[in-house]
């Protein structure tokens, strides 16, 4: 967060403590309602910088977000060549195989 | 007859060669496909996290509504959310990018999603298998072997010729996962936060950190998720305080009221502390997610002979899949607690009626201090 919203959160931080210390037990309802709208519109700024905060991080994810992309692609590359060679395989295996089953016929 | 007698060693040394391979396999075949099923639910779970936040912000609000209206003030009535689509939108996106990287790499590991392919050969294997020793006279040379054992033998070996390839060009990409992973996870806990500064610098700077060292170094200035619930809860508390503090004089017919503001207010500071300790968990979980993405590293490592598989490199895919099944339970508890607090609006209610009926009758102890 940039040092101009790190003091601006500060100086909301400590006004919203400021009206929480308030005893609000003596003070009639009118005032109190005013005093609520206070710390009501000091807490949606407070939550809205720690939010800006976070939303600083956005281009990031979108970053990363491309790279897990790309990886997943390489992976899917690597699926493919396996899907192939698996293919190439199974031909030499199923001659292989026959020539033991031949092998073991001659034995039988 | 001479050749014939080396067919029995040639096929025993295959199979060996087999067994060897398969011991290899199924080992990083465990650790990634619980990784993969890991990832999948942390994901989840920080997903979840973010829209309790924002559940937990419109309680705030529509208490402090709630309070402002029984006082008779003018409350400002449009709701804000926390987030805005955009940033959700670019959480998702890695969340879902990263759990697609996951199955991918389960997929290449199990080779279950090259289905086409797969189920012909598991077709051919299927036929091999069939085989068994009632169709041979095995009391030759081959009589020290189990044909049966051969046959099973025998049907690995497909996978013989492909693993070590596969693995020596799963290698590179794992690698490069391990670097991406752990930028996502850093990100994460970052956005994950604090509830207060984790060091002495943050009052005029923020703290460097080494990103590239161990994940448990980082220090935080207080922000993040933490520090938003952390204030979320401050807010609904100091709510709730200050309706006990309007009810303290009044007559005794709210003394049932006072008790559920009690309650209440009690109620929502320790649900503070259990959304909390949900939130510093999910940070442990992503370090731990990442150590065991780092073991699978040292699997396929290991396979290419680079380096032999420590029991602690195995053990970390156990400790993230342990902290994840714990980390459910609390996110399950933690969504009752909420649930069961928004459930209890209607004691805020009777607070209200109560009061309004206490002004109307003639009791105005209230607004006369």
């Amino acid at each position: 967060m940039s040092t101009s919203n790190e003091a601006a959160l500060k100086k909301l931080q400590d006004a919203l403590n400021a009206l929480n210390s308030q005893s609000v037990s003596d003070l009639p309802s009118s005032q109190l309602a005013n005093l609520e709208k206070g710390k009501a519109a000091l807490y949606a700024e407070i939550q809205a910088l720690q939010v800006m905060q976070m939303d600083e991080r956005d281009a990031d994810y979108t970053t990363l977000t491309t790279e897990f992309k790309n990886a997943k692609s390489e992976l899917m590359n690597l699926s493919n060549w396996i899907a192939e060679r698996k293919q190439r395989d199974q031909a030499i295996f199923s001659i292989l195989s026959k020539g033991v089953s031949l092998a073991l016929s001659l034995l039988a | 007859m001479q050749q014939l007698r080396k067919i029995p060693v040639l096929i025993f040394a295959l199979f060996g060669l087999s067994a060897c391979s398969v011991i290899n396999d199924t080992l990083l075949m465990e650790e990634v496909s619980d990784f993969s099923r890991g990832v999948v639910e942390l994901s989840a779970v920080i997903e979840s996290e973010f829209g309790l936040a924002e559940e937990l912000n419109t309680l705030g609000f529509m208490d402090n509504l709630q309070f402002q209206l029984e006082l008779g003030g003018h409350p400002e009535t449009s709701y804000k959310p926390l987030f805005q689509a955009k940033d959700i939108a670019a959480r998702k996106s890695v969340l879902a990018a990263l759990d697609g990287y996951a199955e991918m790499l389960e997929a290449v590991t199990s080779g279950q999603s090259i289905s086409s392919v797969y189920t012909s050969l598991s077709g051919a294997v299927g036929n091999l298998k069939s085989m068994s020793s009632d169709n041979f006279n095995i009391d030759h040379s081959l009589s020290l072997l189990n044909s049966n054992q051969l046959v099973v033998g025998l049907s690995l070996f497909d996978e013989l010729l492909i693993l070590p390839d596969r693995d020596k060009r799963l290698l590179p990409i794992v690698q490069q996962g391990d670097e991406t992973l752990k930028k996502a996870a850093v990100l994460l806990y970052f956005d994950i936060g604090a509830p207060a500064d984790q060091s002495n610098k943050c009052s005029y700077t923020v703290p460097k950190n080494d990103l590239d060292a161990d994940m448990t170094s980082l220090r935080l200035c207080k922000g993040g998720l933490r520090a938003i619930v952390k204030n979320a809860i401050d807010f609904d508390a100091n709510i709730w305080n200050d309706k006990l503090a309007q009810t303290s004089k009044s007559s005794v017919e709210i003394s049932s009221v006072r008790r559920d503001a009690i309650k209440r207010v009690v109620n929502i500071q320790k649900f503070g502390l259990e959304f909390d300790k949900l939130l510093n968990e999910t940070q442990m979980t992503l370090i731990a997610m990442v150590a065991a993405h780092k073991s699978i590293s040292e699997t396929l490592e290991a396979a290419e002979g680079m380096k032999t598989v420590s029991l602690s490199a195995t053990l970390k895919g156990v400790v993230f899949k342990e902290k994840l099944r714990d980390l459910v339970k609390l996110l399950s508890a933690v969504r009752e607690e909420l649930s069961s607090l928004v459930n209890s609006f209607p004691a805020t209610k009777s607070v209200r009626t109560t009061t309004l009926m206490s002004q109307n009758t003639g009791n105005k102890n209230v607004d006369q201090q």
